[in-house]
C-alpha cells in the first residue's frame, strides 16, 4: 500500500473537498514509460527484492517527479511476487553454527576471519561460500521475485492511481460505499477489517455506511483510515463503484470522492483495474447455476439467475443469499443453498432466515444433511412449501417451480 | 419458531473497544451510554466496562463473551524484592490496583510489575515504547513466568498469551480484538502518555480507552505532574514516588570513554571528496543556505526540492553515499577488530550507523546482528546466548539503545551514529553498559573517520553524554 508521503503533494484541498491530482496521459507519454517499467520488471524475474527495487529507483533519471514515480515503483511492486531464494530455510541453522564458531574462536586475529566460515562448513556438510550465501538468505530484501506482474502501461495507469485514493483513505473517518454488484465481497472485507457498517435503501440501490468501531470515544478519530483502505481491493469484483469518504486534514474535516472506472471517460483519468467476474464459491453453486444456463439457452428465456444479489439487514448482520432470480415481469426471488454443514452452523443459519422474515427466499438443501433438530428449525424459518432439496446435484427446474409461486414484485 | 432465543435479551459485552448493553432501554442503564445504531445497542467506550460490570450485577443484566485468561505459573525469580518495591506494590494495590510508581532508572521498576502480575495471576498486556523495550519484557517474562505463558505482539510477530508484550502503537489492535483477556494494563515509560503542552491528549491513550482491563499499573522514572489529567483519567494517580537521591542501594557502574580516530583509505579519501563536491556544488547554486534561517530549514528546503529537481536528487543521492561510505569505512572494521584483541575477555556491543553495517560487521566478524526486524523471541535467544558466552559479541542498528539490559556486556564500541549527533542517544548507550555488576568498569570505544563529518557530529556526541551524565545519570566524566 502506498503511504501517506506518496500521496501528500497530490491532494489539493479547496472549500472543504478534497481533490487528488490523478496521473494523466495527457500528452501521450506517460503510458509509453509505464510499459517500459512494466517490461523492466518482467526482464527482472529470478532476481533479488533488492535488486528490482533499486532498478525501479534509478528510471528518477528519465522523470521530473520523484514522489510520482516513488508511487508507481511501489504500486508495481506490491503487484510482484516474491519468494524466499533457494535455501533461504537454512540460514536460521546457518548462522547459528557461524556464530557458535566465532565464540569458540574469541577473540579474531587477523587472518583467521574465514575459519568459522569454514568450521561452520564442516559442522553442516556445506561449502564455506554456501555459508556466506544463505547467512542472510531469509531477509526480505533478499527475496527473488518468482512473477511479475502480467500488467501492462494502461494497466499500471488505472491500478496507481487507484493506490493513490486508497493512500487518501489513510485520513478517513468515515466512508460510504456504492456499488454494482461485488457486495459478498465488500461485505467481507469490511468485516475482515473489523469496522462497522450500516446499510441504507437508495432507490433501487444501496449504499454502505462504514466506520471505525469506537472512533467516537478516541483521541484520533482517523485511526481507522488504513482499514478503510484494505478495503478498497474488495471493490475489484464490482462493476462500478465509488467512494465519499471524510477525511481528517489539519483539525478539520474534509469531503472526498472516488469513482472506481478502470477505462478512462472522457477526460478523466481511469482508477481502479477491470471488474473480476465473481467467482462461485462451491461446487453447487456452479453446478446450478450451469443447469440455470442450460434452460435458458434452450426455452425458458422469461427467468433469468444473477450472483448480484440484494444485501438483506437483520439487526447488526446482514444476509447475503447467493443468487438472485429475476422474471421478465420484474419479480424477484432470492435464493440460500444450504449444503454441508455443521448443526451448529444450521441452527445459526436458520435464526438468520426466520430473522429476515422474507416470503420471497428459496432455500436449496442437500437432502444428505441428517442433522435432525436443527433442519427442522430451518423448514419451521422458511415454511415446508419454500425449501427444495437435492441429493446430487441442484436442479434448475425444481427451483423454477417454486419460483413461479414464491415470487414477488 | 419458540425455540429461538429473543433477539434482543438484556445482556453486557465487549465488542471491538465498546463496552455494549443490549436489551435495556436508555432509562434504565448508565446515562453516559450512546444509542449506537450499527449494533442497535448501547454502547460506551471499553474503559468503563468495569464500572458497567457494577451496574449489570445489580440490575440482573449477564455479561456474555470472554474473561481474562489465567496464569496458572508462580513468579519465579531469584532476586529478593528490596523493601521500596514491596511498599510500591502495597500502595498500587491499596490505591484499588490503579495508578502509577515512579521509581529512578535503575531501580528496578521491572520487578514491581513482576510482584503486581504475581499477585493477580489474570492475563496481563503489557505496553512499551519501543520493540527493544518489548524484547526486554519479553525476556524478563518468560525468566520469571516460562516461556510458554510469554507473547508478543507487533509487526509481523503476533502471538497473544496470558501475558503479552506489545507497544504503544500495536497496542489498540491488540486490545480492540483481545482486550477481555487481559485484566492487568502494565504501562512502561508512562510518561509517554502525558498530555501535550497544549493540555491535549495524545493519541496513545486511544488504546487505554477502548481496554475493558480493570487494573492498570504505570511506571515511570519522569512523570509529568502538571500534564496528566488524561492519564489520571485512564490509569490512575501516582501512588508511590522515590528519587534518587533517596536511593542509596542503586548504583551504576563506572565507565571509561574512549575516543579512536580512524583514516580513510585513499580510495575512500577520494570518493568521500567527490560525494561532498557534488553535494557542496548544488547546495551553493540553489542557495539555500543564504535563504534559510536556520540550518535545519535549509536542509528541509533541500531535501523538499529533491522531488522535482534531477540536480537536487544527485545531491542528496551524494550525501547519502557519503555517509554510507564514513559508516562502512574499512578502518573501522580493523580498529573494531584490534579493541576487541585488547579486551578479549569482556561481551561486547557494537553500535552501528545503519543495517547496511551492521551485516557488513556481522558477515566480517561472524557474530549475530540484531536490527529492529528481529523478533522478540530470536533477540532473547541472542542475549541469553551473550549471558553464556556461547557468543562473545553483537552487532546493532538502534535497537538496543533504548531500555536494554545487557548487564553482561561490558565494552561498547560505537562505529556511527543514526541521528547525526544525537547526545540523547549516546547517553543511552552508555546506559545499556552501565548496569552495576560487581566491580566491573564499562569502557565506550567511539569510532570517528578523520577529516570527516564525523568529527563534528561526534563532538556534538560528546556534550549530550556530559550534560546527561551530570545530570540524569547523577555522576561526572
Amino acid at each position: 500500500m502506498l503511504t501517506r508521503a506518496h500521496v501528500a503533494p497530490f491532494l489539493r484541498i479547496d472549500r472543504g473537498i478534497a481533490r487528488l491530482s490523478y496521473l494523466i496521459d495527457a500528452e501521450g507519454r506517460v503510458v509509453p514509460f509505464l510499459d517500459r517499467m512494466c517490461r523492466l520488471v518482467s526482464r527482472l524475474e529470478a532476481r533479488s527484492r533488492d535488486v528490482v527495487v533499486e532498478a525501479l529507483r534509478r528510471q528518477e533519471r528519465r522523470v521530473r517527479d520523484a514522489t510520482r514515480l516513488a508511487g508507481i515503483a511501489k504500486a508495481l511492486l506490491d503487484a510482484c511476487d516474491f519468494a524466499p531464494p533457494e535455501g533461504a530455510e537454512y540460514a536460521p541453522a546457518v548462522r547459528d553454527a557461524l556464530f557458535r564458531a566465532r565464540g569458540t574462536r574469541w577473540p579474531p586475529v587477523p587472518g583467521d576471519l574465514r575459519i568459522p566460515y569454514e568450521m561452520a562448513a564442516a559442522e553442516l556438510g556445506r561449502t564455506a561460500s554456501d555459508i556466506e550465501r544463505l547467512l542472510y538468505a531469509d531477509r526480505p530484501g533478499a527475496r527473488v521475485l518468482a512473477r511479475a506482474p502480467r500488467m501492462d502501461g494502461r494497466a499500471l495507469l488505472a491500478r496507481y492511481n487507484l493506490e493513490l485514493a486508497r493512500a487518501a483513505l489513510l485520513d478517513a473517518e468515515r466512508i460510504v460505499i456504492r456499488a454494482r454488484g461485488g457486495w459478498r465481497a465488500i461485505f467481507r472485507a469490511v468485516k475482515l477489517a473489523r469496522l462497522m457498517h450500516v446499510v441504507r435503501r437508495v432507490g433501487r440501490s444501496y449504499e454502505l455506511e462504514v466506520t471505525g468501531p469506537a472512533a467516537a470515544f478516541l483521541v484520533r478519530s482517523s485511526r481507522y483510515g488504513v482499514r478503510f483502505a484494505r478495503i478498497i481491493p474488495a471493490l475489484s469484483s464490482a462493476r462500478n463503484w465509488r467512494i465519499d469518504a471524510e477525511l481528517r486534514r489539519d483539525g478539520g474535516l474534509v469531503a472526498f470522492r472516488i469513482r472506481g472506472r478502470p477505462r478512462p471517460a472522457a477526460g478523466a483519468p481511469p482508477v481502479g483495474h477491470v471488474a473480476r467476474r465473481a467467482s462461485l464459491d462451491s461446487a453447487w453453486e456452479r453446478s446450478l447455476a450451469s443447469d440455470f444456463r442450460r434452460r435458458v439457452d434452450s426455452n425458458d428465456a422469461r427467468w433469468s439467475l444473477s450472483r448480484e444479489t440484494t444485501p438483506v439487514v437483520m439487526g447488526d448482520e446482514l444476509f447475503l443469499p447467493d443468487f438472485t432470480l429475476r422474471h421478465a415481469d420484474g419479480r424477484e426471488a432470492l435464493i440460500e443453498l444450504v449444503g454441508f454443514w455443521t448443526p451448529e452452523y444450521l441452527e445459526a443459519k436458520a435464526r438468520k432466515v426466520a430473522a429476515a422474515n422474507l416470503d420471497t427466499l428459496i432455500l436449496v438443501v442437500y437432502r444428505g444433511l441428517s442433522v435432525g433438530k436443527a433442519l427442522d428449525t430451518l423448514t419451521a424459518a422458511v415454511g415446508m412449501d419454500r425449501v427444495v432439496w437435492f441429493t446430487k446435484q441442484p436442479r434448475a427446474a425444481d427451483v423454477l417451480r417454486v419460483a413461479e409461486r414464491v415470487a414477488r414484485r | 419458531m419458540n425455540d429461538l432465543p429473543p433477539p434482543n435479551e438484556p445482556s453486557l459485552s465487549y465488542r471491538l473497544g465498546l463496552a455494549v448493553v443490549r436489551g435495556v432501554s436508555a432509562a434504565d442503564a448508565p446515562e453516559w451510554l450512546v444509542y449506537d445504531p450499527r449494533l442497535d445497542a448501547l454502547v460506551g467506550p471499553g474503559h468503563r466496562l468495569s464500572e458497567l460490570r457494577d451496574w449489570a450485577a445489580r440490575s440482573d443484566v449477564p455479561e456474555r463473551g470472554g474473561t481474562s485468561d489465567d496464569l496458572d505459573a508462580p513468579l519465579l525469580d531469584p532476586r529478593t524484592p528490596r523493601e521500596y518495591q514491596r511498599e510500591a506494590v502495597e500502595r498500587w494495590q491499596a490505591a484499588g490496583r490503579r495508578g502509577t510508581v515512579v521509581l529512578p532508572t535503575g531501580a528496578g521498576k521491572t520487578l514491581v510489575a513482576l510482584l503486581a502480575i504475581d499477585q493477580l495471576r489474570t492475563g496481563a498486556c503489557i505496553v512499551a515504547p519501543t520493540r527493544a523495550l518489548v524484547a526486554q519484557w519479553f525476556t524478563q517474562l518468560a525468566d520469571a513466568f516460562g516461556v510458554e505463558r510469554v507473547g508478543a505482539w507487533y509487526g509481523d510477530e503476533k502471538e497473544v498469551r496470558p501475558l503479552t508484550v506489545t507497544t504503544y502503537h500495536s497496542a489498540f489492535a491488540l486490545l480492540e480484538r483481545w482486550g477481555e483477556r487481559f485484566d492487568l494494563l502494565v504501562l512502561d515509560e508512562v510518561h509517554h502518555l502525558a498530555d501535550t503542552s497544549a493540555g491535549e491528549a495524545k493519541s496513545w491513550h486511544d488504546a487505554l480507552r477502548i481496554a475493558p482491563a480493570s487494573f492498570r499499573l504505570g511506571l515511570t522514572a519522569t512523570y509529568a505532574d502538571r500534564q496528566d489529567s488524561e492519564l489520571v483519567r485512564l490509569a490512575g494517580p501516582v501512588v508511590y514516588r522515590r528519587t534518587i537521591g533517596e536511593m542509596t542501594d542503586v548504583e551504576l557502574a563506572r565507565f571509561a570513554l574512549v575516543r579512536r580516530y580512524v583514516r580513510l583509505s585513499s580510495d575512500e579519501e577520494q570518493r568521500y571528496a567527490a560525494f561532498t563536491d557534488t553535494y557542496e556544488r548544488h547546495l551553493a547554486h540553489a542557495g539555500h543556505r543564504d535563504r534559510a534561517a536556520t540550518p535545519a530549514d535549509a536542509w528541509r528546503m533541500f531535501a523538499a526540492s529533491a522531488r522535482r529537481s534531477p540536480s537536487a536528487r544527485r545531491a542528496l543521492r551524494a550525501f547519502h553515499q557519503r555517509e554510507r561510505l564514513v559508516r562502512l569505512a574499512a578502518g573501522k572494521l580493523r580498529e573494531t577488530e584490534r579493541i576487541l584483541r585488547m579486551h578479549p575477555a569482556e561481551r561486547a556491543v557494537i553500535f552501528c550507523g545503519g543495517t547496511d553495517a551492521a551485516m557488513a560487521v556481522s558477515r566480517a566478524l561472524s557474530i549475530p546482528m540484531i536490527t529492529a526486524s528481529t523478533p522478540a523471541s530470536e533477540r532473547h535467544a541472542l542475549l541469553g546466548a551473550l549471558d553464556r558466552g556461547d557468543i562473545r559479541a553483537v552487532a546493532s542498528v538502534r535497537v538496543l539503545d533504548e531500555g536494554w539490559d545487557v548487564p553482561a556486556a561490558k565494552l561498547g564500541i560505537v562505529l556511527g551514529d543514526s541521528t547525526r549527533g544525537s547526545g540523547r542517544q549516546h547517553a543511552q548507550r552508555l546506559g545499556r553498559l552501565l548496569r552495576k555488576q560487581g566491580d566491573a568498569v564499562a569502557s565506550l570505544y567511539e569510532l570517528v573517520a578523520a577529516g570527516t563529518y564525523e568529527f563534528f557530529a561526534a563532538q556534538k556526541r560528546g556534550a549530550g553524554v556530559r550534560r546527561v551524565s551530570e545530570g540524569q545519570l547523577g555522576f561526572g566524566l
